[in-house]
Parts: structure tokens; sequence; C-alpha cells
């Protein structure tokens, strides 16, 4: 079987999406009493779409992709829906949720050394989904890992399926990675910061590989990540999360173009520039995770344009211009924010307000 | 390999100055063998005929690598209490011990690491054995010895209480059956007691995430990537037992009167037949450095991490 | 006080300072279980010391005509083969079955203390030395070594507590040492290093005090292995011999009245043996436990 054959599927938004999540609301025991470490999280990947999800550490990313893969720590207490391609994974019987983790979705982490057995070969590695799940015979699945590594830019793979883990470099085990999350044939590939751990060229090539994945095999991709422009580069839409809620959603050109979240406008402004030498500006205040802020809006604390409403309730994700915010203050905003790219942050904004009360 | 290499060449090193320790030490023990061999109204000039006839006139270091030469070559020398070959004299012996401690080993692995395994997937598992295991782990070898011949030999008449190890398989194995488990109940609590430790810690690994996220079963989990991952404390603490064994098994072949090697070392010591003491603890210094050497294999067996050779790009 | 202490106190010092009670009785006042198997432990001493007083008979005194007999109400557990009282014999046994692993503790620990903290404190060659020894010492089983040196010495109670003396030290030495090293590591040390005070002053009044918990810890669970492996000397008859009285030596001489159906001298003792082993580990545990705590 040629698995390098690019499929013709097209993206294709008008049938059910891949995935959908609605109003996702996730507690887990903290000290034995349930503490919220996602709010509200609101967000589609449709069929053969890459969408990032953008935020700092803490606000919820990967409990999000957890969430997906149906694997929160022990006793989490889970609202809201999680499906796929319309089933509710929340639903799904202990087999059918094997199935699914086993052929539907694969998840792809951030440090390839701790998530793959040391003691095995690469080969076990690559060969483990095809051949315990799938129960492929084990020549067959190796002929056809051996070509998933030629794709993922590893030529010599017939040799590397005898080495072990730790004999590969980060780069090299992060190829050998995905190469594992493709070789199972999923619809939908979840990257938790795949190339946080790598050097820049190799995140390139990475970020490279992933996206003709997803454009030859018509993969659905989440790419988790707190770099904006590696986002931008890498996928058709942005969803920006803060706090245990998605922010704004936008597509990668329009986010940066113009946000319409104040966070959004912050995020931009910190990201360091290539040939800028500027101070780095990070959003000011200290980031928080899901289960410290109150009844207000998420980002209310560090926010500049806070008003007496932020403080008070918290705003929904909700369409505007053919994009999503979840910030009540969005339409006075539109327009206003994109300077902050360029000015301090909350410099010459209009209404500004007193500090918070 | 070189590591293997480097085992090896430091086992016989140890095994060498082992043996000039207790050949030095047998030197201290009191009474003249040449002078009891004699006779209690031997002249002198005949007692020191006999040194001669012994070889024992000449000087030690000699007489060390004599006896060492004979020891490599499977000649363990001449009891002079029994006037035979210590060889002979074991030979039966050995196999008695033999039997009991790799019967008692194989308790305490099986065992052992299957009520660690138990513990580790099963939580209500895991509390039993935090309490049996405490009571288990601190209790002496003969006085499980004591209880189980109470209950089970006397009360129950279920096993023999004095073992017999000399008519058939079947047999030997029903009769050794209390002196194992006697041997083997501390070790098994220790045993389980890591082994669980060892699982659980495996369980929370990253690695084992990425094997939930592909859809395999619990089991196939546990048997790819927990029991391999979480071997080498129970390799190192199984190494350790065997060398606790065969201490133990000195006071269980006293418990149930079985005739081997344990029970005629402490014979011999009480008869102060030097060849026959030297010759036993030599063996024990040599398994117990075998065990050692062969676990510390077993461990580059497991993790090619430390059979390395560094990144490969 | 010096004034040493005044400028950085040690950890310990400033937690005692600040709570204002000795830490020394802090553990047992805040743990009834510990404080209750302390107190039964002091107790069995006291039996030990007053058994002439406590015990019914003369632990030696025969009575052929009341041989290997159940309790009753002249003799509460039984009388042995010889017909010797077997409570008499228990009480007087607690001397030597308690002796011998106090006295090789004692050693054991005063040499392990040593080594430890001067191999920390000197470091180097030395430390590497001494870590080397110790790991191969304890590598081998301590009955082993007891029976090589009752080889030489002959069979007794002086060859095992010699033998056992030598073998606990890296018993005790292997726990003791990541503690000292964690503790010479600390800024006080450094502090004390640069006023000047001698390295003796230093490990005697600051270090020892402070590993003072774990040592006392892991002290009291290696007296109750110290008891059992000494017993078990007794019991395969390397040790105390015939007819004194003592528990791993009346486990194995009861043994014939075990097989003919009258168990009581080989239970009792086996009851006591693990009476004091159960306890000891227990107390060793929670002490173990609060030195844990108390050195966070």
């Amino acid at each position: 079987m040629n698995t390098l054959e690019p499929t013709t599927t097209l993206p294709d938004t008008a049938v059910e999406p891949a995935v959908a999540i609605e109003h996702l609301q996730v507690r887990i025991p903290v000290d034995g009493s349930p503490a919220p470490v996602i709010h509200d999280v609101t967000l589609t990947i449709g069929r053969g779409e890459a969408v990032g999800l953008v935020g700092e550490s803490g606000s919820g990313k990967s409990m999000t992709a957890r969430a997906l893969m149906r694997m929160l720590p022990d006793g989490a207490e889970v609202h809201g829906a999680i499906r796929f391609e319309g089933e509710d994974v929340q639903e799904m019987s202990p087999r059918r949720l094997r199935a699914y983790r086993a052929s539907s979705i694969a998840m792809i982490y951030q440090n390839p050394h701790a998530h793959i057995n040391p003691l095995r070969t690469v080969g076990d590695f690559l060969v483990e989904g095809l051949c315990q799940v799938q129960k492929v015979p084990r020549r067959e699945a190796e002929q056809k890992v051996v070509a998933l590594l030629v794709a993922v830019g590893i030529a010599d793979g017939a040799r590397r399926l005898s080495q072990y883990p730790h004999e590969l470099s980060g780069g090299l085990l992060q190829r050998v990675m995905i190469a594992a999350a493709l070789a199972t044939e999923p619809d939908v590939i979840l990257a938790d910061e795949p190339t946080t751990a790598l050097d820049v060229t190799t995140q390139e090539e990475v970020i490279a590989i992933l996206r003709e994945a997803q454009v030859q095999r018509g993969l659905s991709i989440l790419l988790i990540t707190h770099d904006l422009d590696l986002a931008g580069a890498a996928c058709d839409r942005l969803a920006v999360m803060y706090a245990g809620q998605v922010v704004e959603v936008a597509d990668g050109a329009g986010l940066v173009e113009r946000p319409l979240h104040p966070y959004s406008a912050g995020l931009l402004a910190a990201r360091p520039e290539i040939g800028v030498r500027a101070r780095l500006r990070t959003v000011p205040g200290r980031p928080a995770s899901g289960f410290e802020v109150g009844d207000g809006c998420v980002f209310a604390e560090r926010c500049a344009f806070v008003t007496e409403q932020c403080v008070s309730e918290r705003p929904q994700l909700r369409s505007l211009e053919g994009r999503q915010v979840a910030c009540h203050r969005a339409e006075e905003l539109d327009g206003v924010l994109l300077p902050l790219a360029d000015g301090p942050v909350g410099a010459d904004a209009p209404g500004q307000d007193k500090e918070p009360s | 390999m070189r590591s293997v290499l480097k085992n090896v060449i430091g086992a016989l090193v140890t095994i060498l100055v082992a043996s000039a320790v207790i050949f030095a030490a047998m030197q201290l023990v009191p009474g003249d063998p040449a002078a009891e061999i004699a006779g209690t109204d031997a002249t002198a000039t005949e007692v020191e005929q006999v040194r001669q006839n012994l070889g024992l006139d000449r000087p030690a270091w000699i007489r060390y690598f004599d006896w060492l030469g004979g020891f490599v070559t499977g000649d363990f020398g001449q009891s002079l209490q029994h006037r035979q070959s210590v060889l002979t004299l074991l030979k039966p012996r050995l196999g008695a011990t033999l039997m009991l401690d790799l019967y008692a080993t194989l308790l305490v692995a099986v065992v052992g690491i299957g009520l660690g395994v138990l513990a580790a997937r099963n939580r209500r598992m895991s509390s039993t054995l935090t309490v049996v295991s405490s009571v288990f782990v601190g209790l002496p070898t003969f006085v499980a010895a004591i209880f189980l011949i109470q209950v089970f030999a006397i009360s129950l008449g279920w096993f023999p209480a004095l073992a017999d190890t000399g008519d058939g398989l079947a047999s030997t194995i029903h009769s050794l059956t209390l002196p194992a488990i006697a041997l083997s109940l501390s070790w098994i609590a220790l045993v389980a007691q890591i082994s669980r430790a060892s699982f659980r810690e495996q369980l929370g690994r990253e690695h084992v995430q990425t094997a939930v996220g592909r859809g395999l079963t619990k089991n196939a989990i546990f048997r790819r990537h927990v029991m391999r991952n979480g071997a080498a404390p129970i390799v190192s603490v199984i190494s350790l037992t065997m060398g606790g064994l065969i201490a133990g098994s000195v006071v269980v072949e006293r418990a149930f009167s079985i005739d081997g090697v344990g029970a005629f070392l402490v014979q011999s010591i009480l008869r102060h037949d030097a060849e026959v003491v030297m010759a036993i603890t030599m063996l024990i210094v040599v398994v117990f450095i075998a065990v050692t050497v062969i676990a510390d294999l077993i461990q580059l067996a497991i993790d090619p991490r430390l059979r390395s050779r560094g990144v490969d790009r | 006080m010096t004034s040493t202490g005044l400028v950085t106190p040690s950890p310990r010092r400033a937690r005692r300072l600040r709570s204002g009670q000795p830490a020394r009785r802090s553990v047992l006042r805040q743990d009834r279980v510990a404080l209750g198997l302390t107190i039964f432990l002091g107790l069995l001493v006291l039996v030990a010391l007053l058994a002439p007083v406590l015990a019914p008979y003369a632990p030696d005194e025969t009575d052929i005509l009341a041989a290997s007999q159940g309790p009753s109400g002249a003799h509460l557990l039984g009388t042995d083969a010889l017909g010797r009282d077997l409570l008499s014999r228990l009480i007087y046994g607690t001397r030597l079955s308690l002796l011998g692993p106090v006295v090789v503790i004692g050693v054991a620990t005063v040499c392990a203390v040593t080594l430890v903290l001067s191999s920390v404190w000197i470091g180097g060659r030395y430390d590497r030395f001494v870590g080397k020894a110790l790991s191969v010492l304890f590598s081998f089983p301590g009955l082993i070594l007891a029976i090589v040196v009752v080889a030489i010495v002959g069979a007794g109670i002086t060859g095992p507590i010699v033998a056992f003396s030598i073998a606990f030290i890296p018993y005790i030495a292997r726990v003791l040492r990541p503690v000292a090293l964690r503790e010479r590591s600390m800024t006080y040390v450094n502090a004390l290093e640069m006023l000047g005070v001698s390295g003796w002053t230093i490990c005697v009044r600051h270090l020892l005090p402070n590993i003072f918990p774990f040592v006392r810890a892991h002290v009291t669970i290696a007296l109750g292995t110290a008891l059992v492996d000494l017993a078990a000397v007794s019991y395969i008859g390397l040790g105390v011999q015939a007819p004194a009285a003592e528990w791993g030596l009346q486990i194995s001489t009861g043994q014939a009245d075990l097989l003919a159906g009258k168990p009581w001298e080989s239970l009792t003792a086996c009851v006591a043996v693990l009476v004091v082993v159960i306890a000891v580990n227990i107390l060793g545990e929670r002490l173990a436990a609060a030195a844990q705590k108390e050195g966070r």
C-alpha cells in the first residue's frame, strides 16, 4: 500500500465538522476539592482544517486537548459537549473509546524523549498502534512506517527501526512521533507544543511536515502552541485562549492585522520580532490560570479597557464580522487595538477606566 | 560488551580477595588438626609426621594457592573429621539446599511480583498489601517456621514437619513446601512492596500516557510499558533476596531438620572441620557474587540506555 | 551558648527556639502510639533488670515430674522438657535477648556515625573509600559473617555480637549519609566554618544534633533486625549455649516438644520475639516519619 499517494479529500465545512466542542467546562480535584481549569471552551475543527489553539501556559490549552482524547486526570468533572463527527466522546463505551483513540485521533506530544518508552525500539513504537490495536502483521506494518519515515524526512528509516529512542536527537524523534501518529491514519491530529523542545530550523521543518500531512491526507489538525507566529503560519484558523476560556477565534491573517480582543492584541505586542532589537514587551500582569478568575471577564484583571460590566459579568463568545470574540467592548475597540502592537498597551485608548473596584 | 567484561573481572577480583580472607580466617580456627588426627596418645614426632603427610608444615601462602587451585578445579580438599573428600560430603547436601533455595526464589519472584502487579492496578489490593506486608516484612524466618509447623504440619497435617528430600521429585517438593514458605515470607512482602512502588511510578510516566492515547488495552499497557520499565529495582531487590535466602536456609534447614549445606556448615563449625567450613563459605561467596553479576547483566539487558553508544543523528 | 549559634542558628535550633519546647520530647508528645511503644520497651528493660524479683522460679530450677506441661496455676506458661518454668525462663531470657542487640547496635551506631561524619566532612578519596567499603559489606549477609566469626572464636554470644556489630555499620551508615551530606551543605555550616569554628566542634555540636532524629529512628529499626539475627544464631546452635535462658535458644530446644504436640516453649518464645520486633519496627517507622517531617 502506498501511503504517499495524496488523497483527494478537500476541506469540506458543509458537513458535520470533525470536532465540535461546545461550552466545555472542566474541573479537576486540587487538594480534594474540584477547581475549574476550563471555564468555557467552544471550538470546532472542520474536516481537513488546521486550527491553532494559542495561549500562555496554564491557559487550559493542553487540558482541552486531553478532554478531546478523554484523558483528563482521575476525578475530573466535565460539562458541555465534545463531539467527534457528531458522536459524544464523553458517552463512548470503553471499547469504543479505545477504538476512537486508536484510529480516529492521534496526539503528538511536546517532549518525545519522555513520551516514547525508552526501553523499546523506535520500530516497536512506530508499529505499536498498527500491530497491537489494528492487528496488522508486523512485516506489513514495518513497510508502512518506513514509507512514512521517508515522508517525514527520515530517509534511512529501516535502520532507525532497530534503534532506541535515546540514540535519536529530539528533532528526529519528534518526526518519529509524527510518523507514528500518521501510521494509524487518524482523522484528527492533536499536536501539543510539538516544536517547543526543538531548535528553530527543526521547528520550521516539523511544522512543514505537519502542514503537508494535513493537505495531502486531508487531516484535521489542532496545533496547541504559545507561539502566535508559528500558529499563524501553520493554521487556517486561530483560537486564542486565556485562563480557561476561548476569547477570540479568527483566521490567522485577520487576527494579526486586526485583533478584536485586548488579550489577543497584548499577545501580538508581546511577540519578539525578527530584526527588531527592541526590549521584549509582555502583557502586563501575571497570566492567570482557570481556577484563579472570578465571575467577570477572565482577562479583567490585566485588561487596560476594563469596565464595571467586565468585572461583574462574564462575556460569552459571540460572532462579530465573521469572527468570534468574547469581549463586551469588542465593537468599541475594533480598530483601536491595532496600534497596540507598536505602542504601549492601553495608551490613547478611548474610555480609559480607573482601577476595577 | 565492555561493561559486561568489567562486571565479570570485578567479580573475579572480589572472589579472590574473599578467598584470601576466608583462608586467613580459617588459620585462626583453634585446634591443631595434625594433633587431633594423630590421636591423644601420639608422640610429638608422630604428630610431626602427620603434619608433614598432610602438607601442613608448608608456609601458609603456598597452602593458600594449593587450596585455591584445588577449589578452582573442583577439588575442595579432605575433611579431617570425616576422612572423606569434601566434595563427596557436599554433593548430596548441595542438591537439597539448591532445591530449597530455588523453590523459595521462585515463590518470592512469582508471588512477590504478582502481588505488586495486583496492588499497583487495584486500590483496595494496595491498602491490604500495605497492612499485611508490614507485618510479614519483619517476620523472623525461625518464627515463621515454628508457626507453619504448628499449623500446617501438626494441627492440619498437610505437610511433614521434618522435610524428607530423599525419594522422588513430587514428595521432595511436597516436603520442601513449608520450608520454602518460611524462608520466603518476609522477602515476598519486601518484593511486593518494591514492585508496587516501581510499577506505580511507571504508570504515572508520560510514555504510559502515550500508550493510553493510542487505545491500547490496560493489560497491553501494563505488559508493554510498565512491567519491563519498572523491573530495575525489582531485579536489585531479588538479587538481594537470593543472598538473604542463602543465609536464611541455614536457619530453615535447622527448623525442618533438612540435611543441607547450611546444616552441614553449622555442624562443621561446631566440630572445627576447617576444610568443610572453608569450602562452604567459599561456595556461598561465589554464588553470592555470581547472583550480583547476573543481576547487573540483567539490568544491562533491560535498559538499552545503560549500554548506550550516544546519540546518532 | 556560643556566639556562633547566635549568628546563624542551625535550623533545628531555630525551630526549637520558636516552638519554645525541647525538640527531643516533641515526637513522643505528639504521637501517642510512639509514646506507648516507648513505655512498653522501657518496661521490658525493667523486666530484664528485675528478673530475679519478677520470675516465680529460678530459670534453671528443674522439676522432672512436671516436665513438658501446659499452662497451669503453678506454671502460668507451662514447663519445658526438663520441668523448668517457662514464664521464668522467658523473663530471664529478656536479659540475653535484649542485651545482645543493644550492644550490637550501640557499637555499630558509634562506628557508623563516626565514619559518616568524618567521611562527609573530609570528603575526597577517604569518602570514596569508606563508601565503597560500606557498600561491599552491606551486600554480604550478616548471618554468614557471624557464622564465619563463630568458626574462629567458637560458639557463644561473643562471636555473633562482634560479627553483627560490624555487619550493622553499613545498615546505619547508609541511611545517615544522605542526611549528613544535606546538613553539611547547609549555609549555616558554611557560616560556622568561615567564623573559624573547628571541624570537630561543628560536627559534634551542630551536625550531630541535627542528624540525631534520623539516627534515633534508624537505630530503633536496626535494633529489631539485630534482635532477630542474634536469636537466629542462637536458634541454629552457634550463639548462646544451653542451659542459659535466651529466646532463640528456647525456640530451638522447644522444637522437640512442639513435634510431640506440646508447643508451649517454642510458641511463647516466638511470640516474645515477634512482639518486641513488631513494637520496635512500628516505633522506628513513626520516629522516621517524624524525622522526615521535621527535616523539611
